[in-house]
């Protein structure tokens, strides 16, 4: 007969003793543990071949080490490493209940989930989805109810089938959040010499107990190094959060169990009781929560329009002086080729593009405040209903969020994706997703023809994005991608008020992040393309007796860039594009807000020198209408990402055949998206 | 003389924006934009 040693484990009035007593019967011994008075209880049960030694633990509600029962029975845990470990949940209070399990998910335990007391559950109106809990945990959980003995064969048979096959490695299925993962894997690599005690705990969750500053674990001698290692993470973690880490761990861990639960565990009446829950109650509702997502995204589109044009206005008014101040102070003629290249390509190229930088702060101020505050995870499990339905997990959704800021990290982000054909397909739609550098065009466009309807277009041209998004990754999963789809948990941490210092933070690094662009290669190609519109020049005779500006055009169209501007006239025709329009697409496949510069070089070329967006949005909307002003909007959107996109995939799919077939697939969309929307829209004489 | 200036700008900035992108594309400098926005520093990190 075979020997397995069990302990049962639970919070108190889980009904751990009923189900141990059910189970030994009168073959009990009761004694103490050593050197405390807490009661230690153990009886046998012997079921098939095997012979169960069962230990019932104290009753406790965590692992932490503040009282004696815990550390007993994580000692206990530790010390005697138990074949198989029994968590009896109750499972009327399921979510209280879980925080415990996932602690003993943290140890790497072999771990059975008995839900005790599942008549009161059903009573009270809780249905499970067993199967579904099962697979987010990664654990096995058994149905029972210990005072009418009933489920203890299925628990039993869980029990040996754990033992001779453990699931797999529990301890990294619960994500804290990049910040404490980072933390966690600084303290982890410092921990390499501690041979014994990583042996006895585990590389992760020793780090885990050493950044939750757990006195009993900190006392086992650690080196200075190690000790520096877990001060400076707190240190960091606590600036970053405002708060004591354990006590962000707790709430990522209860995240953890709402998001397990959220998708597993059904009630037919109220139970919900703290605020998260209330507040998740209207924002995760399955009808009104994505209306809720869709108002506040325009919301925070209208509040970058409104309080972004001040700075925007005073940015060009310095812009504007400065190129008039360098003009007026020129030593030599006012035609110089030196002139013009500073003042049509540097300024008008690089000013043009950081008269947005107040824009593009205040979103960033706005979508770190819906981050930081927990509400995008939310909106990335309002979105998992709809990813579901086209084979992707909403946890797809959370790359695609970072997308609204930049797609080269957010194709790094799908790396928390396990499923390779759910990775592949995410990567695919992500530049979907508009970026920060395509909203100087949305700001210029938007405000050139639809000045009384900005953030509403905004939030149209947004929302086509996710929609587009979506309808390609089903068809991308329903072909290429074929295969099913691995479950995870959506982790849904309670809300809290965001830091300044955290928004702040956030806000800068991407404000940072497009000056330096500004600076740099935008700066570049600025000058690239208005060599490019500037030489060659045409005969100053073919340019005699034209206006100003029939000569602009003229001279435009004889430079290099208005020659591949008309040679692709040809083919952007069908869409309302004209050659103009064309020039500034071949630059903004280089980086996408060098179509702003590109028009502003286009049409500041022998103008008068003011880089102001107000005075080409005025010439702007001269030359086209609000659908060609639209359609260029869409194009941008969905048409081929930049080349830092294109490397990025190139990179994480390890080929570069997804990475043309990733340029061809969203240019050939684009084209018949905007060709379908110029076309019927013509016809119905639509914004013409 | 100021032609000649334009020039040499012009081409010291188009070989410096065709050799970084060329770099940029065959994986010679990393295209992380280091904004932090995937803030686990995943571009350090294997590929899963």
């Amino acid at each position: 007969m075979k020997k397995l040693n069990i302990a049962f484990a639970g919070n108190p009035n889980s009904g751990k003793t009923t189900l141990f007593n059910a189970l030994t019967g009168a073959r009990q011994h009761v004694g103490n543990y050593p050197g405390v008075t807490v009661e230690k209880k153990h009886g046998i049960c012997k079921y098939k071949d095997y012979e169960l030694n069962i230990v019932d633990l104290p009753g406790t509600y965590s692992l932490t080490a503040y009282s004696v029962e815990e550390l007993v029975t994580r000692d206990y845990i530790i010390d005697e490493r138990p074949d198989v470990v029994v968590d009896v949940i109750d499972s009327s209070n399921v979510e209280r209940n879980l925080y415990m399990a996932v602690q003993l998910m943290e140890m790497n335990v072999p771990l059975v989930l008995a839900f005790n007391m599942s008549d009161i559950a059903r009573q009270n109106g809780i249905i499970f989805d067993l199967k579904q809990l099962s697979l987010l945990l990664g654990v096995p959980i058994v149905m029972t109810v210990g005072n009418k003995s009933k489920g203890l064969d299925e628990l039993l048979e869980s029990i040996v089938s754990v033992s001779s096959n453990p699931p797999a490695n529990t301890s990294d299925r619960i994500h804290y959040g990049s910040e404490i993962e980072e933390e966690l894997q600084n303290i982890q690599r410092t921990l390499d010499g501690e041979h014994d005690l990583v042996e006895k705990y585990g590389k992760r969750f020793l780090a885990l107990k050493l950044v939750e500053d757990d006195k009993e674990i900190l006392a086992q001698g650690h080196t200075d190094k190690i000790l520096g290692a877990v001060k400076t993470s707190r240190q960091h973690l606590r600036t970053i959060f405002g708060d004591l880490p354990d006590i962000i761990i707790a709430e990522r861990r209860y995240g953890f169990i709402s998001g397990a639960c959220q998708e597993s565990v059904k009630s037919t009446t109220e139970l919900r009781h703290d605020i998260s829950d209330m507040i998740d109650a209207v924002l995760t509702h399955r009808t009104i929560g994505l209306p809720i997502f869709i108002v506040l995204m325009y919301l925070v589109f209208q509040m970058t329009f409104f309080f972004g044009q001040y700075p925007m206005g005073w940015l060009e008014s310095f812009f504007g002086w400065s190129a008039r101040m360098i003009t007026e102070f020129w030593p030599g003629s006012a035609d110089s080729a030196l002139l013009s290249l500073i003042v049509d390509g540097v300024i008008s190229g690089v000013g043009g593009v950081v008269v947005f930088l107040p824009n593009i702060l205040l979103l960033f101020f706005a979508i770190s405040i819906l981050e930081d505050s927990g509400y995008m995870a939310r909106a990335a499990f309002i979105m998992d209903h709809i990813m579901h339905k086209i084979g992707l997990h909403g946890k797809s959704f959370i790359p695609m969020l970072i997308g609204f800021g930049c797609s080269v990290p957010a194709i790094m982000a799908t790396r928390i994706l396990e499923n390779k054909r759910n990775r592949f397909t995410t990567i695919m739609v992500i530049p979907l997703m508009s970026c920060g550098a395509r909203l100087p065009i949305y700001i210029l466009l938007t405000g050139a023809f639809f000045a009384n309807n900005k953030g509403l277009v905004m939030a149209i041209i947004y929302f086509t994005g996710i929609l587009l998004a979506v309808v390609c990754a089903k068809l991308l999963r329903g072909t290429i991608f074929k295969g099913k789809t691995t479950p995870f948990v959506m982790e849904l941490p309670p809300y809290r008020v965001p830091t300044m210092r955290g928004v702040l933070i956030h806000m800068w690094q991407k404000g940072w992040m497009y000056l330096r662009k500004a600076g740099t290669i935008i700066l570049g190609i600025s000058i690239i393309l208005w060599a490019a519109a500037t030489y060659p020049k045409p005969d100053e005779s073919s340019l005699a007796g034209l206006s100003h500006e029939e000569a602009q055009n003229v001279q435009l169209k004889h430079s290099i860039i208005g020659r591949v501007g008309v040679g692709i006239e040809k083919v952007i025709k069908p869409i309302g594009f004209d050659w103009k329009i064309g020039t500034a697409l071949v630059g903004a496949f280089a980086a996408k807000e060098v179509f702003v510069s590109q028009m502003g070089i286009v049409y500041s070329l022998g103008a008068d020198t003011e880089a102001s967006s107000e005075a080409l949005q005025k010439r702007l909307q001269v030359d086209y209408t609000p659908l060609q002003g639209f359609c260029v909007m869409l194009f941008c959107l969905i048409s081929m990402p930049c080349v830092a996109t294109v490397a990025m995939t190139r990179h994480e799919t390890g080929s570069w055949m997804w990475a043309l077939f990733q340029v061809v697939f969203l240019t050939v969309l684009a084209y018949i998206v905007t060709l379908v929307v110029y076309q019927s829209a013509t016809f119905m004489h639509i914004g013409v | 003389m100021e032609n000649i200036i334009v020039i040499v700008i012009v081409a010291v900035v188009a070989i410096a924006v065709v050799v970084s992108y060329i770099c940029s594309l065959s994986g010679k400098i990393p295209t992380c934009p280091g904004c932090d926005c995937c803030k686990d520093r995943s571009c350090e990190k294997e590929v899963l």
